[in-house]
């Protein structure tokens, strides 16, 4: 598509661009972050888990990269080398029987779901169980301009720099049973999260070196860093109910924002708020830091490229 | 002549306690802040209680109560609960316990009225603090004080319920009210400020199946002692019940200590009563210890351990030891300005017997007091 956009515009310039190779490529990689705000968001759960009546909180092992698949369209002239790149970022946390029991909130002993599912006909109060999935989706699209000179009739090796868009959603999936007589019934609940505003800057910049085995074919490692951020998260859509959500998080719902919140002159004493930027101004005790997606950060690749020589 | 044969096994291991008019302990002083050494003193006796309400409300958050029929049984059950835990004599009992130590200040938390306006008659209506004053008016004892309330209703909602599989049961029809209040001595003492201010951190959940916030707030007097000598000590009285979850708690403390400090007479006493849902040096206390704020009970930690919540049998308080079963110290009297605390207690010699044969406490939680001794100057 570049190629070909390219070459139009070359012919409306009357400029002769062919001889060139279009170019396609595939590679997979990693993605390395420090998402210091989406990382407090996740320790932010994992305490609210901890300190909920009877929860089994859920460890966070951290959440400062994830792998990544690139595609790759574009076109070489000379030394010099203009594409397209779409990456997919898609990461999903499961996290599956945590068990909840209001009757012994003080309780150190680790317990399960089938424990209280066993117990089920005998509990005095209420308790239950709930399944949660978090997944990202995330789509970075780079026009890129590279220099990569042919050193050798093998060898390219050069440096780049691409700009773009990042676009995307996550999503929060929340089934729980509640257990015990007459309880409630088993709810479910989904929440879109989409950052705000909808798309971000990206800018890339890296340094490559691709083998060519033949002419065809070329064998691509780049290593680089990758500067975007996200303004901040908003709930885009709700779907279904959640009692245990509701009371944690005050009734969550389409247009509210994620922050993470601090009494005023309490910076350590920090807790995830969902609401409006309304409600979070109306809490005129508190100080509020909107939970933004920095995805800065270091990235490594390997692919695979294939060229077509035009003439 | 279970009751006083229980008390009389308590007062054996300490567990009745009579405060005493004399000092019994000079254990530490206060912050200071606030207080000034060369003003003159002023002595008054507070309490903090917890009156609780008597019945477990936990499966109301996990039941479907937006099913009116699943709502009618939940109600049902609890108002069985409610009439077999004797509201009438709880609150008597808790009368009772004021009257027996006769403190010029009391933080209530939990105080409650429940009226059913229709589909039962045997649900006695039993506004917590007009029958505790009514009852204090009544039976004084020895103690002289004219009590009167700033009340702080905070939850009130109310509801009928219709049962869809039985459209013959006349529908249930609820009202409910939940609150702090702080009793004084109307004789002695006089209002001269009050409000409640509500917190911004609050949970909410579903009460007779209607999505409400729960009932914290801090409920704050200005309250001015006139001494039998003429002298005048201005107060500033904080009263709340914060919440049990730790990380909402701990934002209600700080919170608290944010209005305070905003509303802070510099010229007046500190005294801070409450059910604060946590221990002594955990870091709910320490954002209170830590602006100033003195622990009466470690100020004079007397003869008991201070335990005053919550009994582990359930909404009836079995008196089962000289705790009642009772293993926390989550209500605390806090003071600033003050420069020594004496006479701690936990009074744990109030008893109700319930329909189950049961000697119950008023309430799950003790009523504590200090004696505490202020410095102050009013203008």
């Amino acid at each position: 598509m570049i190629a070909g956009l390219l070459a139009c515009l070359s012919a409306l310039h009357g400029l002769d661009l062919k001889p060139f190779d279009l170019d396609a490529g595939i590679s997979e990689g990693y993605n390395h972050y420090e998402a210091a705000d989406l990382n407090k968001v996740m320790v932010l759960l994992e305490q609210t888990t901890r300190e909920a009546s009877g929860f089994n909180h859920y460890n966070v092992t951290g959440f400062d990269g994830h792998p990544a698949t690139q595609a790759w369209l574009g076109m070489t002239k000379g030394d010099w080398r203009f594409g397209l790149e779409m990456e997919f970022w898609t990461e999903t946390f499961a996290q599956k029987d945590v068990p909840f029991d209001a009757e012994n909130p003080d309780r150190k002993v680790r317990i399960t779901c089938a424990d209280l599912y066993a117990a089920a006909d005998t509990l005095s109060t209420r308790a239950g169980c709930l399944d949660a999935q978090e997944t990202f989706r995330f789509i970075p699209i780079t026009l890129q301009v590279a220099w990569m000179p042919k050193w050798k009739s093998w060898l390219r090796s050069g440096a780049g720099y691409g700009f773009g868009v990042l676009a995307g959603d996550a999503s929060l999936n929340l089934h729980t049973v509640y257990l015990g007589p007459g309880s409630a019934k088993p709810d479910r609940i989904s929440l879109e999260i989409v950052p705000t505003p909808l798309v971000a800057f990206v800018h890339k910049a890296w340094v490559s070196t691709e083998v060519l085995p033949l002419s065809w074919l070329g064998f691509e490692m780049r290593g680089g860093w990758r500067y975007t951020k996200l303004g901040g998260l908003e709930i885009d859509k709700r779907e279904g109910e959640s009692r245990v959500l509701d009371l944690i998080f005050d009734n969550p719902k389409a247009g509210d924002r994620l922050y993470v919140r601090n009494p005023s002159g309490y910076p350590e004493q920090t807790t995830l708020f969902i609401g409006t930027p309304g409600e979070a101004k109306a809490q005129s005790r508190y100080d509020f830091h909107q939970v933004t997606g920095d995805f800065s950060g270091w990235f490594v690749s390997l692919g695979v490229n294939f060229h077509w020589g035009i003439e | 002549m279970r009751i006083p044969a229980l008390c009389l096994v308590l007062l054996g291991l300490g567990g009745c306690t009579r405060l005493e008019p004399d000092i019994i302990g000079q254990a530490g002083s206060g912050s200071g802040v606030g207080s000034d050494a060369s003003a003159s003193p002023d002595t008054v006796l507070v309490a903090t209680y917890n009156l609780s309400i008597g019945y477990e409300v936990e499966s109301l958050i996990a039941s479907d109560l937006t099913n009116d029929t699943v709502a009618w049984h939940q109600a049902s059950r609890i108002l069985d609960q409610y009439i077999a835990s004797r509201p009438l004599g709880r609150v008597r009992a808790a009368a009772e316990a004021i009257a027996r130590h006769c403190p010029d200040l009391v933080g209530l938390q939990e105080t409650e009225n429940l009226r059913v306006t229709s589909g039962r008659t045997d649900v006695p209506t039993v506004p917590f603090l007009d029958s505790l004053l009514s009852w204090l008016a009544a039976h004084p004892g020895d103690c002289s004080r004219r009590y009167a309330v700033l009340r702080s209703p905070l939850n009130v909602t109310g509801r009928s319920l219709s049962r869809s599989d039985r459209p013959d049961v006349a529908p249930l029809g609820l009202h409910f009210e939940e609150g702090n209040a702080i009793l004084y001595d109307a004789g002695q003492w006089s209002v001269t400020d009050s409000s409640t201010i509500m917190f911004d951190d609050l949970l909410r959940t579903e009460l007779l199946g209607k999505l409400m916030s729960s009932e914290r707030a801090v409920q704050y007097g200005r309250l001015v002692h006139q001494r039998p000598d003429g002298r005048r000590f201005a107060y500033q009285v904080w009263n709340s019940h914060l919440e049990v979850l730790s990380s909402t708690r701990k934002n209600q403390a700080a919170e608290m200590q944010i209005i305070m400090s905003n509303r802070r007479d510099w010229s007046a006493g500190q005294i801070l009563l409450g059910d604060l849902n946590d221990s002594a040096f955990s870091s709910t206390l320490r954002i209170f210890t830590g602006n100033g704020w003195s622990d009466a009970w470690l100020l004079d930690p007397g003869s008991q351990a201070g335990i005053t919540c919550c009994a582990s049998s359930g909404w009836l308080n079995k008196v089962t030891s000289p705790t009642g079963g009772k293993t926390r110290r989550i209500d605390y009297i806090l003071s600033q300005g003050a420069d020594t605390a004496f006479s701690t207690a936990i009074a744990l010699d109030s008893f109700v017997t319930v329909d189950s044969g049961n000697v119950v406490f008023p309430s799950d939680h003790a009523m504590v007091l200090a004696k505490l001794r202020f410095r102050v100057k009013v203008p």
